[in-house]
């Protein structure tokens, strides 16, 4: 904190205060007064010392003259000035999985990236945040904001903003890794690897959820390799399959993959115009891919009526009464009241009714198509909890005939831009942003000298009152 | 009030006057004895009685011969043939300045003297001396001549110029039975005027000095501790003087040793001497003044 004036050249008028009050003193003292008695003065005066002719001054003095003193000040415009201190300096670090590669001393870009950026700072405070969107977008928005950036990387930012700092994390690691390995059951399992040029000879390796070797093969050039192991080979095997690269690199994450058995997406055509509510709800099933049209590898959900497929349709007919069917659908106790089903006329064969409001069949399956006899919008059925259940119910149905995939486990790093890590031209410098301060606050105290010498001369007046008066 | 103002006194002094003649008719005072009933300047004894007649003043009415024989009779006294006060009113600037307590105190003892002479049928003069000059006012007498008498005092000239000593010679008048002088005077003169005090008691059978040193505190306006530079309104000369405590001692033992020696005088001329403080009032000074005991 620090007091600053606007206009210090009223300060001069402080020194007049003071002479001001040394003339008025003195020549009060200097002031002749007639004592009609002065022979008695004369007498007495004859028996005492001289009196001693100077000006006093007393707390009373002072308190006449600091109301002006206050003007004073006021008038020079006082202003409490907080001193200007640097923000915390953002440093923004590279989430890709490179900067997990590690260098000669074991440590990661990421570790070496962040020691660097506190030894440029020194004793500027930083706060280390990991981006999670655009490393350079971010770190010219937040610059622009105002608060000074430091971006830890390990890639070259050449069109990043000379203020904002940069730590270039590189070393001089090569790297090979797994950049595809995904199964198909007509073509097979197809693995790839790519690697930095002069990285070595690697050694693929896949093996069953047993352990037992599937495919192996020594890739004197693992730059780029490509491998398609027949389906049989592994859909024999049991999960997971595990695709390994050998020797261990300095980036470890891409070095092995492992295949699971998850089930495959379960896509569900649904017509053009269908009530909004349905795609709603399928929306929040996850594992649903949603077709719009006619998709005869999906499974299709239609709402009544439909022509097609061998279904009539009779004249609507309100019906009251509880929903039921052949499995329990939880979330639909309750009275439901329908304005208008669709009863069935006639169900071809291999129809099953999954649920019925009173004797009409309200949702039936065939084969891989569901028809919805009522449309949930206009029904009012849309909007209690027992529609989402439903359909929710529905596509669990469905998913049992959805066969399975191999999918890689979670976490596995399959990128071609990750796994080459090898730096391209010469490291950047590294650099800090410059020292950014803060806007000083300032307050203002002019109003408050002003309002205490009004204060100030209203009791001295009031003072001067009362003595007068006594 | 300004100097230039002229002086009046209080709207209730008439009556403070009253109550006053009253008090010492009835024997009161401070001695608060009644030997000598009736008392007052140029009128002190009971003599006898006479028929009424107008003008007389109806206070000097004897009820008691009314009761008894139904004639209106009115009291005379032993010294009212020729009874005279000379008021003796110092207008030197030592008692001033005009307004101040210290002239407002001298003229209320002024009026009141003259006031119970008057009262008492006697006669009544306001000699003022001060500043080179000695003046008298013409002469005055019996009850009507009050408001004539309050009027000339509160017309005496505002305190001025210095005590000299052909004023102060000047004082003296001739003898006359019934004289009584009341000299009003702070006696603030270097020396003091023992040739003025033979002059009034030759002439005079009743003697009083008034010595009022009633003057305001010089050293009040100043704040305490400050210095002072005190100023002789009648000579010019200087002084400095502090206000600090030692110096109000000082002051006051140096009214005291004036009082003393004011007192010492006058009583070796046979002057009754009544000294006036600051606190005093007019009725208290005539009633010590006027006390049978003294």
């Amino acid at each position: 904190m620090s007091l600053a004036f606007l206009q210090p050249w009223w300060l001069a008028l402080l020194a007049v205060w003071p002479l001001f009050l040394l003339v008025a003193r003195s020549r009060e003292q200097r002031r002749e007064q007639d004592a009609p008695d002065f022979l008695l003065w004369k007498r007495a005066a004859a028996k005492l010392p001289p009196a001693a002719v100077r000006a006093r001054f007393s707390w009373r003095d002072l308190a006449w003259i600091a109301p002006l003193f206050l003007l004073t000040i006021g008038l020079a415009g006082p202003e409490m000035r907080r001193s200007a201190s640097e923000p915390a300096v953002l440093i923004l670090v590279d989430p890709s999985p490179s900067m997990e590669t590690r260098g000669p001393g074991g440590e990661t870009r990421r570790d070496r990236g962040i020691a660097e950026a506190r030894r440029l700072l020194g004793s500027r405070s930083g706060t280390v945040e990991a981006v999670a969107g655009g490393l350079g977008e971010t770190a010219v928005v937040s610059d622009g904001a105002g608060i000074p950036v430091l971006v830890v990387t390990d890639r070259a930012m050449p069109d990043l903003p000379a203020r904002i700092g940069l730590v270039q994390a590189t070393d001089d690691a090569r790297n090979a890794g797994i950049v595809a390995a995904g199964f198909d059951p007509a073509a097979g399992l197809l693995v790839r690897v790519e690697a930095d040029p002069g990285t070595g000879p690697r050694t693929l390796t896949v093996r069953g959820g047993d352990g037992r070797e599937i495919a192996k093969d020594t890739l004197a050039d693992p730059t780029r390799f490509r491998r398609v192991i027949p389906a049989e080979l592994v859909e024999a095997a049991p999960t997971p399959i595990v695709v390994e690269l050998d020797p261990r690199d300095a980036l470890a994450l891409d070095d092995r993959v492992s295949l699971v058995a998850r089930r495959s997406p379960l896509r569900v055509a649904i017509q053009d115009g269908a009530p909004p509510s349905i795609e709603r709800a399928l929306r929040a099933c996850p594992g649903v891919e949603i077709v719009h049209g006619d998709d005869p590898a999906a499974f299709r959900l239609f709402v009544a009526p439909v022509a097609a497929g061998g279904f009539e349709t009779g004249s609507p007919a309100a019906r009251h009464g509880g929903l039921s069917g052949p499995r329990p659908f939880e979330g639909l106790d309750g009275p439901v009241t329908w304005k208008a089903v669709f009863p069935l006329v006639r169900q071809p064969p291999g129809a099953q009714v999954l649920l019925s409001a009173g004797d009409a069949p309200l949702l039936v399956r065939h084969e891989r198509a569901f028809v919805l006899l009522a449309n949930p919008d206009e029904e009012g059925w849309a909007s209690v909890p027992s529609f989402p259940l439903t359909i929710a119910r529905l596509v669990e149905s469905a998913a049992k005939d959805a066969g399975t995939v191999l999918a890689p486990a979670e976490g596995a790093v399959l990128s071609p831009a990750a796994t080459h890590v090898m730096r391209e031209g010469p490291a950047q410098p590294s650099r800090a942003p410059p020292v950014r301060a803060s806007r000083p606050a300032v307050i203002p105290l002019a109003a408050w000298c002003f309002a205490l010498a009004a204060a100030m001369m209203f009791a001295l007046a009031a003072w001067s009152a009362r003595r007068a008066m006594s | 009030l300004s100097p230039d103002a002229p002086f009046a006194f209080a709207p209730d002094f008439r009556n403070r006057l009253n109550q006053l003649a009253e008090t010492l008719l009835r024997g009161g005072g401070s001695g608060g004895e009644s030997g000598r009933q009736g008392r007052a300047p140029g009128n002190v004894e009971f003599k006898d009685h006479r028929p009424y007649v107008a003008g007389d003043d109806v206070r000097f009415l004897d009820w008691n011969v009314f009761l008894r024989s139904g004639a209106l009779a009115v009291k005379t006294h032993s010294q009212d043939e020729a009874p005279q006060a000379l008021v003796a009113l110092d207008r030197s600037a030592s008692m001033g300045p005009a307004g101040s307590r210290q002239d407002r105190l001298a003229r209320e003892i002024a009026a009141a003297f003259g006031f119970l002479a008057l009262r008492a049928g006697g006669e009544a003069v306001l000699r003022c001396s001060g500043g080179g000059s000695t003046r008298d006012t013409p002469a005055l007498r019996g009850p009507r001549a009050v408001d004539a008498w309050l009027a000339a005092v509160e017309g005496a000239p505002a305190p001025a110029g210095a005590d000299e000593p052909s004023d102060l010679d000047r004082l003296a008048a001739p003898s006359r039975p019934g004289r009584v002088v009341a000299w009003i005077s702070d006696f603030l003169v270097e020396p003091l005027p023992a040739a003025a005090f033979a002059g009034l008691s030759r002439g005079a059978s009743e003697r009083y000095a008034f010595v009022t040193c009633a003057h305001e505190d010089a050293l009040a306006p100043a704040r305490a501790g400050d210095a002072v530079v005190l100023r002789d309104p009648e000579r010019g000369g200087h002084v400095a003087a502090q206000h600090a405590p030692a110096w109000k001692a000082a002051f006051q033992d140096a009214r005291a040793e004036h009082v003393a020696a004011v007192t010492a005088l006058a009583t070796r001329h046979r002057f009754v001497t009544v000294p006036a403080s600051p606190e005093s009032r007019f009725e208290e000074c005539l009633q010590r003044a006027l006390r049978p005991e003294r």
